[in-house]
C-alpha cells in the first residue's frame, strides 16, 4: 500500500463510520508541480485524495475557517473535520488550539509521514526557467521535463528550505490516525543554526534597510502571503482597517514595507515556519527571512518554540519575572 | 515581406530609443516584466510571456490623480509623459487585453484621461508566440498566438530574423523610421514564416469550448454548481493582480500636513472588503459569491456590456494561483452542467 492509499483508507473509514463530516486533504492539480486542496464529505469520493511532494498548502487554514463558519450556524450539530496533516499543518493547529481558534475535539488528525515538499521556484530554476510539463518523483530523484528537455535532479536539492530544517517530520505533536506507510526516500535534516539570521543581524541598520528594500519594492501587495498563512486569521486585518486607517493605499515603498513589517511582527511567537506564505507569494519574495528572525528571537530569548504542545500557553500570553528585557530599547 | 536580422535587433532598438521611450521585457528581481529600457542589452528575448501584466504600463497599480497644497490651494496635475512610448515585445493576448481595457475606460463615451493619456501616446510592437505555454488558451477566447488584432507592428521570430509587418497607421510610421535596417525576406524565410504561424496555432493544446457560455450563465446566478469552486480559494487576489483584463480600482485621499493627494489603486473582487459599504452591509459576504463574481464578470457581464469576453487566455491566473484553482476547470464544469 502507498501513503496515498493509506490516507484514502483512513478517510473512507472516518467518513463511513460517521466519525467526521468532512475530510480536508490534497487533490490532483492541473499543473505538474501543483496539488489543490479538496473537501470531501462522501466516502465514495476519497479517491480524489492524493499524496505527493507537492502538497505545499497549509490546510490548518481551511480547518479553522470551516469550523468558524459551521459554528455560526445555530443549532447545527458541531462539525468534525478529518485533516490530512503534515507536521507543519499539525504545528499550526497546535498554535490555533492554544489561541482558542480551534477545539482539539473538532479535528481528527490523519498524521502523514512527510518527506519534504518541493520548492516550485527551485524547480523552475533548475529547469532554466523553461516551462515544466512533467515533474516526476522517484526515490531520491526528480525528473523535470518540458519541450525538448528532460533532466534529473537530486531531490534533496529541490526541497523547500523550511523542509530542510524540519526535524522528525514523521512525529507530529498531535495525531489521531497514523498513516503507517512510508516513503522510500528520507529527506535530509539540516540542524538549524540560524546562521543566515545571525549574518543579517550583523549588518548595519542602513544595510538591513537596503536588503529589505531591494526585496519588497517588488511586492504587489496582493496579500497572498497573509491569506495563505494559517496564523493570519484576524477577522479585520489592520491592512484593510479604515477606522482608523493604518496603511495608505499605494504600492509605494512606505506602504508595502509597513504592511510587511506589521504582518511579520504579528507572527512573533506564532509562526510555525510552514513556508506556506513564501510558496504563495507570486513574486517569489524572501519573506521567510523575517519570520525566521522572530522565531530565532523567541528561541534565543525565551527558549520558546512554536507547535510543540497544545497544552502550553502561547508565548505572548506568558510572563515570567525572569524574562530578559534586553530587547526593550530606549529611543535614541 | 520585410524582416530584421537578429544581429541587427540591437540597432533596431537603438533607433527606436532615439525617438521613443521604449518599454520591453526585462528581468526584475527573478521575474520578467515590462520596464523602460536604457540599453538594448536589458531586453529578454527568450520569454513565453511576462510574469506581470503589461497593462500595468497604462493602468498602473497606483497613480496620483491630483495633488493639492492646502495652504496655497493650488491643485497640481501630475506630469504628463512627453516622449511617445513604444512597448516592444508585448504578446498578442496582452495587446488584446488593452483593447478590452479601452472599452472600460471609455464607458458611456467618456475617456478616462489618465489611461488614455498613456494609451494614445503608445505604439505596440507585438511579438507573435512561436512557443506558447501549456496554460495558454487564447484560441478558446477568440484570439490566437499570431493574432494581429491590437498590434501596431507585428513581429514573428524566424530562425535568424524577425519578420516585421506594419498593422496600423502608427505602425507604418515606425516602419519608415527603421526602414534602413530592414531587408526583404527570401523565399525560404517566407516559407518558414508560414510554417511557424501554422505550427504556433497547433501548439496550443489547452482548449476550452466556450460556445454559448455567456447566454447560459445568464440563468445560472443561483445554480448549485457555484458551491463547487470556492472552497479552496484563499481570496488572495493574485489571480486578479496578474490578470491583464482586470481593472477594478479604489480611490483614496491621503493627507500629510498641508499636502493632500488623491490616489487610485487596484482593488480586487476576491477581497471581502471590496464590496463592504459604509453602512456595514456587504452584498458579497462569502468567498462563494466572490468567486462567482470573478467568473461572471469576465464571461457574462462583460459580454453583456461590451460584447466580448474579458479574458484573453494568457494563463497568468492559472500559473500563479497558490491553490491551483484553475479557471479552465471552472469553465469546463460550467459548460458541462445543466443550466
Ligand atoms: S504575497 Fe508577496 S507580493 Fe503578495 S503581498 Fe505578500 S510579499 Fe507582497
Ligand atoms: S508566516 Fe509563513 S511560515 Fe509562518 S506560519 Fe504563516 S505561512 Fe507559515
Ligand atoms: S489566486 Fe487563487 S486562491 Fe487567490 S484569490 Fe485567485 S482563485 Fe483564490
Ligand atoms: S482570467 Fe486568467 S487567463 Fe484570463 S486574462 Fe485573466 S489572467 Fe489571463
Ligand atoms: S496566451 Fe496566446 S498570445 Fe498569449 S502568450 Fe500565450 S500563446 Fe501567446
Amino acid at each position: 500500500m502507498s501513503i496515498e492509499q493509506n490516507i484514502r483508507e483512513i478517510s473512507r473509514k472516518l467518513l463511513s463510520d460517521g466519525v467526521v463530516d468532512l475530510i480536508i486533504g490534497y487533490g490532483q492539480g492541473t499543473l505538474p508541480y501543483a496539488t489543490t486542496p479538496v473537501f470531501i464529505r462522501n466516502a465514495d469520493d476519497v479517491e480524489q485524495l492524493i499524496w505527493n511532494p507537492c502538497c505545499t498548502n497549509n490546510l490548518a487554514l481551511y480547518v479553522r475557517r470551516e469550523l468558524e463558519q459551521a459554528n455560526k450556524k445555530k443549532d447545527a450539530r458541531p462539525l468534525k473535520i478529518g485533516v490530512v496533516t503534515k507536521k507543519c499543518d499539525a504545528k499550526a493547529m497546535v498554535e490555533l488550539i492554544r489561541e482558542n481558534q480551534l477545539k482539539r475535539e473538532s479535528i481528527v488528525v490523519i498524521a502523514v509521514p512527510c518527506s519534504g515538499m518541493l520548492d516550485k521556484a527551485k524547480l523552475h530554476k533548475r529547469a532554466g526557467d523553461r516551462e515544466l510539463l512533467r515533474v516526476e518523483v522517484s526515490g531520491s530523484e526528480v525528473i523535470l521535463a518540458g519541450r525538448g528537455f528532460e533532466i534529473k535532479v537530486n531531490r534533496d536539492e529541490v526541497l523547500r528550505d523550511n523542509c530542510l530544517v524540519c526535524k522528525d517530520p514523521e512525529s507530529l505533536p498531535i495525531a489521531d490516525e497514523i498513516v503507517v506507510e512510508k516513503d522510500d526516500y528520507k529527506k535530509p535534516y539540516v540542524e538549524d543554526d540560524f546562521s543566515d539570521v545571525k549574518e543579517h543581524e550583523k549588518l548595519s541598520p542602513q544595510e538591513r534597510w537596503a536588503v529589505f528594500r531591494a526585496e519588497f519594492e517588488n511586492c504587489i501587495r496582493c496579500y497572498a502571503c497573509r491569506n495563505a498563512c494559517p496564523m493570519c486569521y484576524c477577522s479585520e486585518c489592520f491592512a484593510e482597517c479604515s477606522q482608523p486607517r493604518w496603511l495608505g493605499g499605494s504600492v509605494e515603498l512606505k506602504d508595502v514595507l509597513f504592511f510587511q513589517i506589521v504582518r511579520v511582527l504579528h507572527q512573533a511567537g506564532r509562526c510555525v515556519d510552514c513556508g506556506a506564505c513564501a510558496a504563495a507569494c507570486p513574486m517569489d519574495l524572501d519573506i521567510r527571512k523575517y519570520t525566521r528572525k522572530l522565531n530565532y528571537d523567541a528561541l534565543n530569548i525565551f527558549r520558546f518554540e512554536t507547535g510543540v504542545s497544545p497544552d502550553d500557553k502561547p508565548l505572548l500570553a506568558t510572563f515570567s519575572i525572569d524574562d530578559t528585557q534586553e530587547f526593550i530599547t530606549e529611543p535614541e | 515581406m520585410k524582416l530584421i536580422k537578429k544581429n541587427r535587433l540591437k540597432d533596431f532598438l537603438n533607433t527606436l530609443m532615439n525617438y521613443y521611450d521604449v518599454f520591453a521585457p526585462v528581468l526584475k528581481h527573478k521575474k520578467i516584466r515590462f520596464q523602460k529600457i536604457s540599453t538594448p542589452e536589458e531586453v529578454i528575448l527568450e520569454y513565453s510571456n511576462t510574469h506581470n501584466k503589461p497593462t500595468e504600463l497604462f493602468f498602473p497599480q497606483c497613480e496620483v490623480l491630483f495633488e493639492v497644497d492646502l495652504k496655497e490651494n493650488i491643485p497640481e496635475q501630475p506630469p504628463k509623459p512627453d516622449k511617445p512610448v513604444i512597448v516592444f515585445g508585448i504578446r498578442p493576448c496582452d495587446a488584446r487585453s488593452l483593447q478590452i481595457l479601452d472599452k472600460v475606460f471609455h464607458w458611456d463615451g467618456v475617456d478616462d484621461p489618465y489611461y488614455f493619456a498613456r494609451r494614445n501616446n503608445a505604439i505596440l510592437i507585438v511579438m507573435g508566440c512561436t512557443e506558447p505555454r501549456s496554460t495558454c488558451f487564447c484560441t478558446s477566447v477568440g484570439s490566437g498566438p499570431m493574432d494581429h488584432n491590437g498590434a501596431d507592428l507585428f513581429l514573428t521570430e524566424l530562425p535568424e530574423a524577425y519578420a516585421i509587418e506594419p498593422v496600423s497607421e502608427k505602425g507604418k510610421a515606425v516602419f519608415e523610421q527603421v526602414n534602413d535596417l530592414l531587408e526583404d525576406a527570401t523565399e525560404g524565410e517566407l516559407k518558414s514564416l508560414a510554417e511557424l504561424t501554422r505550427r504556433a496555432e497547433q501548439m496550443i493544446d489547452s482548449e476550452v469550448n466556450l460556445n454559448g457560455l455567456s447566454d447560459k450563465l445568464r440563468g445560472m446566478f443561483d445554480h448549485p454548481v457555484w458551491d463547487e469552486f470556492h472552497l479552496s480559494c484563499i481570496g488572495c487576489g493574485t489571480c486578479t493582480y496578474l490578470c491583464p483584463t482586470c481593472h477594478c480600482f479604489d480611490i483614496l485621499d491621503e493627507k500629510k500636513g498641508n499636502y493632500v493627494r488623491r490616489i487610485r489603486f487596484w482593488d480586487c473582487c476576491m477581497y471581502p472588503y471590496f464590496t463592504l459599504q459604509s453602512s456595514g452591509h456587504n452584498p458579497r459576504p462569502t468567498q462563494k459569491q466572490r468567486v462567482r463574481q470573478r467568473v461572471m464578470h469576465k464571461f457574462q457581464y462583460f459580454v453583456e456590456n461590451f460584447g466580448e469576453i474579458a479574458c484573453v487566455g494568457c494563463g497568468r491566473c492559472i500559473l500563479n494561483c497558490p491553490v491551483n484553482l484553475d479557471i479552465r476547470s471552472i469553465l469546463k464544469r460550467l459548460m458541462e452542467v445543466k443550466g
